[in-house]
C-alpha cells in the first residue's frame, strides 16, 4: 500500500514529524478558543495556501477531502438554519482551516518519521517502551503485509463460488474467509516462534554499514 | 500476548482495511453500496474477543495517522481524524471492545443455536452500532456544532446497512465457532 505523502522540499517538508504534530495539535485547540470570524478566515486561508504550496495534483486533494469538504458545506447550511448565519461561518471556518492543516501535514510527511517520531515518545519508558514501539512497528508492518493476502482470499473465495454459481450471499463468503485467517495466523504465529518471536527484549537498533569493518 | 495474537490482531486489522477496498457486495434490495469495514470491526471483536478485537482497529487508526489510505474510497492521513466525521472512526476501538465483552460469554455458555445468534446479535448491534455511533454522533454535534438530534438524523441513512452488517457478524461468528474455537 502506498502512502499518501507526496515528496517534496518545502519548508512544511522538512519540519520534524513530531514538531509538526503537536503543532496541529495546537492548532486544534487554538482554533476552538476564538469566535473571531475574521481570525478563523486567515486561519483557513493559510492552511490552504500551506496545503497549495506542496504541489499535490488537484484530483489527488479532491479524492481526499471531496466527501468532507460535502459535509463541511452541510454542517455549515444546517448551522446557519437552525442556530445563525454567523455560527455557521465559525463552525465552517474552524473545521477547514483544520482539516486542511491536518491533510498538509499528511502530504509533507514521509510515515517512516511519523513511525520514529511515535517511537521516539516511547522512548522514555525505558525497556517495556522500546518493547511495545518495536512490536507496534512488527504489527504495522504485519498489517500492511496482510492487505494484498486477505484481498486474494476474497477473491479467490469469490471465484470458486461464482464457479459454482452461489455468488452474491455475503455469510457464504465472511465464514470461509474468517476460517482461513484465523488458520493462518496460528501458522504464521508458529513459523514467528521458530524465529524466535515474540522477543523478550527489543533487538537493538540496525548498525549502520560503517559501523562494520 | 503470544506471537499467535500478534499475527491474529494485525490479520483482522489488514480484514477491515480489505472490507474497504475491495468492490462492495451487492445486498439486492439496498440502493447505495455500503462500505463493510465495520464488518470487520464487528468480527475482530466477536471472534478475536474483547482486548485483541479493540487492538485490531487501533492498528487501523495508527495507520491512518501515518498518512496511509486504508479507509474506504481509499481515504486517510491526519485529516480524516481532524474531520467532523472522526468520531466514528474512533468509535470502531470501543466498539470492537464492547462487542467482544458481551460476545464472549455468548460463546463460553453455548446452548440452543438461536439463543447464541440472538447472543451475537446483540453483542454486534450495541458494539458494532451503537458504541460507534454514540462516540461519532457525539464528535459531529460537539466539532459540527449540530445539536445531538440533527447529528443522529444525519446518521440514520447509515443504520440499515449495519443492522444487515450486524446480522452477518453474528451468523458468521456462529457458524466459524463449529469449526474454529474462538475462546
Amino acid at each position: 500500500m502506498i502512502s499518501l505523502y507526496h515528496p517534496g522540499r518545502t519548508p512544511l517538508h522538512r519540519l520534524p514529524a513530531g514538531a509538526k504534530l503537536l503543532g496541529l495539535f495546537a492548532l486544534g485547540i487554538a482554533l476552538f478558543l476564538t469566535r473571531d470570524a475574521l481570525l478563523l478566515g486567515a486561519a483557513a486561508l493559510a492552511a490552504l495556501a500551506l496545503l497549495l504550496s506542496l504541489r499535490v495534483p488537484a484530483g489527488l486533494l479532491l479524492r481526499q477531502l471531496g466527501m468532507t469538504l460535502l459535509l463541511l458545506a452541510f454542517l455549515v447550511a444546517a448551522n446557519a438554519w437552525l442556530v445563525a448565519p454567523e455560527e455557521g461561518l465559525v463552525v465552517g471556518l474552524r473545521l477547514l482551516t483544520l482539516v486542511t492543516a491536518a491533510t498538509a501535514v499528511t502530504y509533507a510527511t514521509r510515515p517512516g518519521a511519523l513511525i520514529a517520531a511515535f517511537q521516539g515518545a516511547l522512548s522514555p519508558f525505558g525497556s517495556r517502551g522500546r518493547r511495545l514501539a518495536f512490536h507496534l512497528g512488527l504489527a504495522l508492518a504485519l498489517v500492511l503485509r496482510f492487505i494484498p493476502e486477505v484481498l486474494y482470499r476474497i477473491r479467490e473465495l469469490r471465484e470458486a463460488m461464482a464457479a459454482r454459481g452461489i455468488a452474491g450471499r455475503p455469510l457464504r463468503l465472511v465464514v470461509p474467509l474468517a476460517v482461513r485467517l484465523l488458520r493462518s495466523a496460528d501458522e504464521v504465529g508458529l513459523a514467528l516462534e521458530a524465529r524466535g518471536y515474540p522477543a523478550a527484549e527489543a533487538p537493538p537498533p540496525n548498525k549502520t554499514k560503517k559501523d562494520s569493518p | 500476548m503470544n506471537s499467535r495474537d500478534l499475527v491474529a490482531v494485525p490479520l483482522f486489522a489488514a480484514l477491515i482495511v480489505a472490507l474497504g477496498v475491495m468492490p462492495p457486495i451487492p445486498l439486492g434490495f439496498l440502493p447505495v453500496p455500503i462500505t463493510l469495514q465495520t464488518l470487520g470491526v464487528m468480527l475482530a471483536g466477536a471472534m478475536l474477543g474483547p482486548w485483541r478485537g479493540a487492538l485490531a482497529p487501533v492498528l487501523v487508526v495508527l495507520l491512518v495517522i501515518l498518512g496511509l489510505p486504508v479507509l474506504s474510497g481509499g481515504r486517510g492521513g491526519l485529516g480524516v481524524l481532524a474531520g467532523p466525521t472522526a468520531g466514528f472512526l474512533i468509535g470502531w476501538i470501543p466498539g470492537a471492545l464492547v462487542t467482544g465483552l458481551l460476545a464472549r460469554p455468548v460463546l463460553r455458555r453455548g446452548g440452543q443455536d438461536w439463543r447464541v445468534l440472538l447472543g451475537l446479535l446483540l453483542a454486534c448491534t450495541l458494539g458494532g452500532i451503537l458504541v460507534v455511533y454514540a462516540l461519532g454522533i457525539a464528535w459531529l454535534a460537539l466539532v459540527g456544532g449540530v445539536g445531538l438530534g440533527a447529528a443522529a438524523l444525519g446518521s440514520l441513512a447509515f443504520l440499515p446497512g449495519d443492522l444487515i452488517k450486524a446480522v452477518i457478524a453474528a451468523g458468521a461468528t456462529r457458524a466459524v465457532q463449529r469449526v474454529y474455537p474462538l475462546v
